[in-house]
């Protein structure tokens, strides 16, 4: 006996069961799908109030903070061994693993007076050993290789990504507590770096050889800012404000309005808008615009940011901008583009620009995808190294050290 | 075809506690480029870990609540 299907085709009985358990197999499998897929942030679903803009830092903050300080605090094997792991990739992220240490340490000493001498402890081993292996070693020891590919435009050379991260770490410190040598320390790199983003035609100085950074000369003016704080000054704000408008003018992508990544000494444009430095650069222009920095992070939120199911990433590069995966973007996740470094920079942008809900799906694709390790009261992300988990600290406990700038009266 | 359904994911469910318990966890440090902590790290090792676990939080459950389902099904119909 044969049945006639609806198309006409005539199909033996035990083949037609065989199609009908299918079709009720793949039934099953699509409402399973419907079930489960929606649920599953409820799994890994972040605690109320990660990032807090006063008081002690959430649990996950501290957590943080206490792996960060026992990698210091045990020195040796422990911190030698997570910083090597590191530059064996990019001796850049040893570097700015410190510059994001130091800014959370500072956050949670100004936010918790009882840890200020411990922290402060830190802050200054941590600064000590960096000028000295900058002192013995040169600055190309935090950078990446590419650094001698050819002369630096202005002469003698020097690197606005190291001037103006150690000028950060100096500024953040004093603002914790002052140290007159380190004082004197920050003045003269402000003092050098202020000289040559003066002399340059887009009022930017170089990272790498005829290369400039948004990322970095906005760090830089960050620097400035905190020493404005510190000296009672608005000479940071007026040579950012100067900045600015030279970058509005020349540096923003006019399909996004974004602004660019990087450009060469005379402005020509390298990299387009990149999520591995917007969500940090709209962190720093709070300091010298707030409005253009709210107006950025809004257009990078659209741009790059995405939700779905209750899970949060961004993207490196805009749809209109066709980028490379590469070391600062991080591995992207093919289809929906979420890049590892842009994702995790938009928590610090997402916390500084008081974006709660964003922060909170941003954190629950962390524990998702970035496999936390809990040991003791100690977090750390497995897919992650310590330049990732200090961003994430200086994310989540980002807030006092920004307001005691403005405190000092350098608001913009 | 339930009972295929829940094999499959008990085998991915296997899979990731055969891989954790081998302390194959601190390898997924591979995925931000940086070589797992003690050792000189495979990095498919790490990339073995990372796919056991999404296997085991997204496959797996789906695989069960679909065995589930069309278990449910086949009682319902055999009544």
């Amino acid at each position: 006996m044969t049945d006639l299907s609806p198309t006409g085709v005539v199909v033996r009985p035990g083949a037609a069961g065989r199609l009908r358990r299918l079709g009720a197999a793949a039934l099953s499998l699509l409402v399973a799908t419907a079930v489960w897929l929606p649920s599953l942030q409820l799994f890994f679903r972040h605690e109320p109030g990660e990032h807090r803009a006063s008081g002690a830092l959430s649990p996950r903050g501290e957590a943080l903070l206490a792996h960060q300080l026992s990698l210091w605090d045990e020195g040796g094997a422990a911190q030698d061994a997570a910083l090597a792991r590191m530059r064996a990739t990019n001796a850049e992220w040893d570097f700015m693993g410190r510059t994001f240490l130091v800014l959370g340490l500072a956050n949670a000493a100004l936010r918790d007076p009882g840890a200020e001498a411990r922290h402060l402890a830190v802050i200054d081993r941590i600064v000590d050993e960096t000028l000295a292996l900058e002192r013995e070693r040169g600055m190309l020891h935090f950078m990446m290789p590419y650094a001698t590919r050819g002369p630096f435009v202005q002469q003698p050379a020097r690197s606005l990504f190291v001037d103006g991260e150690i000028a950060l770490m100096l500024g953040a410190r004093a603002l914790v507590a002052r140290r007159a040598d380190l004082e004197a320390e920050l003045d003269a790199r402000v003092a050098e770096m202020r000289s040559r983003m003066e002399r340059s035609p887009m009022l930017s100085a170089e990272s790498y050889p005829d290369e400039c950074w948004t990322f970095c000369n906005t760090l830089a003016l960050g620097a400035m800012r905190m020493a404005d704080a510190l000296r009672g000054e608005r000479r940071g704000l007026d040579l950012g404000r100067r900045w600015l408008a030279a970058a509005r003018a020349r540096l923003v992508d006019p399909r996004t309005g974004l602004l660019v990544s990087s450009y060469t000494h005379d402005g020509r444009i390298l990299d387009g808008p990149e999520g591995s430095s917007l969500w940090l650069v709209a962190h720093a222009l709070l300091l010298i615009d707030p409005d253009f920095a709210r107006d950025q992070y809004a257009r990078a939120r659209r741009e790059l940011g995405a939700e779905l199911l209750g899970f949060g990433w961004a993207r490196e590069w805009p749809r209109s901008w066709s980028g490379p995966e590469d070391v600062d973007s991080g591995p992207i996740v093919p289809l929906v583009g979420a890049s590892a470094g842009s994702s995790g920079l938009a928590l610090l942008g997402a916390a500084a620009f008081g974006d709660a809900p964003y922060l909170g799906t941003l954190l629950t694709s962390l524990d998702l995808a970035a496999f936390p390790i809990r040991e003791g009261g100690r977090l750390r992300y497995a897919a992650s190294n310590q330049v990732g988990d200090a961003a994430l600290l200086y994310a989540l406990s980002f807030g006092p050290l920004w307001q005691r700038i403005a405190a000092a009266g350098g608001a913009p | 075809m339930s009972r295929l359904l829940a094999l499959g994911a008990a085998l991915l469910v296997a899979a990731f506690a055969a891989c954790h318990l081998l302390g194959l966890r601190e390898h997924v440090s591979v995925l931000s480029g940086t070589a797992p902590p003690g050792s000189g790290g495979d990095a498919s090792l790490g990339v073995a870990y990372a796919l056991s676990w999404f296997g085991g939080v997204v496959l797996a459950p789906i695989l069960a609540i679909a065995a589930g389902v069309l278990a449910a099904v086949d009682r319902l119909r055999s009544r």
